[in-house]
């Protein structure tokens, strides 16, 4: 009876063991805050994801309850002008993708609160491949 | 002829001397970290209604040294970017920061309203000014400053639009002359260096 515990235990925990992702092999979402913003106007959400899948994913969209709509952007300096333009997919490649500021962000248009500093709101980026990953945002100052 | 020779050397041994003298012991201007309006320009009269019912004008602030920058309200990312940036250099100025004044001038006149300018730029700090107006007044700053802006109807986005624009921040010093610019992602520190300067 001992004999079929012990064997029942290693069992589970190699079950367990490879259902876990392994460290550094998954794709993980960090340093995610977004901007203070005015209920009525727009804000901006930023992260870093490391993609340590070993093989290429893509971003198809963002979502948030606390904007009327969300959307990928890339700002781009064009002759010393600033133009931002909408993403339908970010490729997301072996390694680290940053949304940051002057470069990919995920733009809240509409908020249906204001966000000062310190407030949290939930973000749901949905992968190609790692499928939908809920996030928690907090609002803070750069 | 060797005397000549010695004459000569003992020549240029002084003209080195009063040189090294010179580089060594003459003030040194300190120089700006901006791309430099050389020689400045008469900053051009900005004249625009205010959110509180008075009007603003330019020249009122001389005294001052003036941070002037163009966005929009809609704007995510840059315009936010560059306001809190601003916000840091006022910050770290201390006490020198009465001194400084914030302008922010919309390129968006469609949507921004005086109120709702002045109102999002106090989020960033209460002391900045926001500006709009008509199209028609707009349109004048605009082409004196040498602000690109074009409204970008094409890129699909819930926004509604987005509107291309430069984002140079323009210093305009105590006399009303346009000194200096930046580019979007210039270090605070070198603003901050600039303005020292420019307060001492």
């Amino acid at each position: 009876m001992l004999k079929v515990r012990f064997v029942l235990f290693f069992v589970l925990a190699a079950i367990l063991v490879a259902c876990a992702p392994a460290d550094g092999q998954s794709l993980q979402v960090t340093d995610v805050w977004a901007r203070p913003g005015l209920a009525g106007g727009n804000s901006a959400a930023y992260f870093v994801i490391e993609n340590g899948t070993g093989s290429n994913d893509s971003l198809l969209s963002a979502a948030s309850d606390v904007a009327g709509a969300v959307e990928m952007h890339m700002t781009t300096m064009q002759d010393g002008n600033m133009q931002m333009v909408h993403q339908q997919e970010v490729p997301v490649q072996i390694g680290k993708t940053e949304f940051k500021p002057g470069g990919l962000h995920v733009m809240l248009i509409g908020l249906n609160q204001d966000l000062n500093p310190g407030d949290t709101f939930s973000l749901t980026l949905d992968f190609a491949t790692a499928g939908a990953m809920p996030l928690e945002v907090t609002v803070s100052e750069p | 002829m060797n005397t000549r020779v010695i004459q000569v050397g003992l020549g240029l041994l002084s003209l080195i001397g009063v040189v090294m003298a010179a580089v060594l012991y003459l003030p040194k201007t300190e120089s700006f970290r901006g791309t430099l309006y050389d020689p400045a320009l008469p900053a051009p009269e900005i004249e625009l209604a205010r959110d509180n019912g008075g009007s603003f004008r330019l020249s009122e602030l001389r005294g001052n040294v003036v941070l002037l920058f163009f966005g929009y309200t809609s704007c995510p990312d840059v315009c936010p970017t560059t306001l809190s940036e601003l916000r840091k250099v006022n910050e770290e100025l201390g006490s020198a920061a009465s001194q400084v004044k914030v302008i922010y001038v919309t390129v968006d006149p469609e949507r921004d309203t005086p109120e709702k300018i002045q109102q999002y730029v106090s989020i960033f700090n209460p002391s900045f000014i926001g500006l709009s107006g008509s199209l028609n007044e707009l349109a004048p700053v605009w082409q004196d400053y040498g602000v690109y802006r074009e409204v970008d109807q094409v890129t699909a986005s819930a926004s509604g639009y987005l509107v291309t624009h430069s984002s140079r921040v323009y210093v305009i010093d105590q006399d009303g002359n346009l000194r200096l610019s930046y580019s979007f992602g210039t270090p605070t520190d070198d603003i901050l260096h600039d303005l020292k300067i420019l307060l001492k």
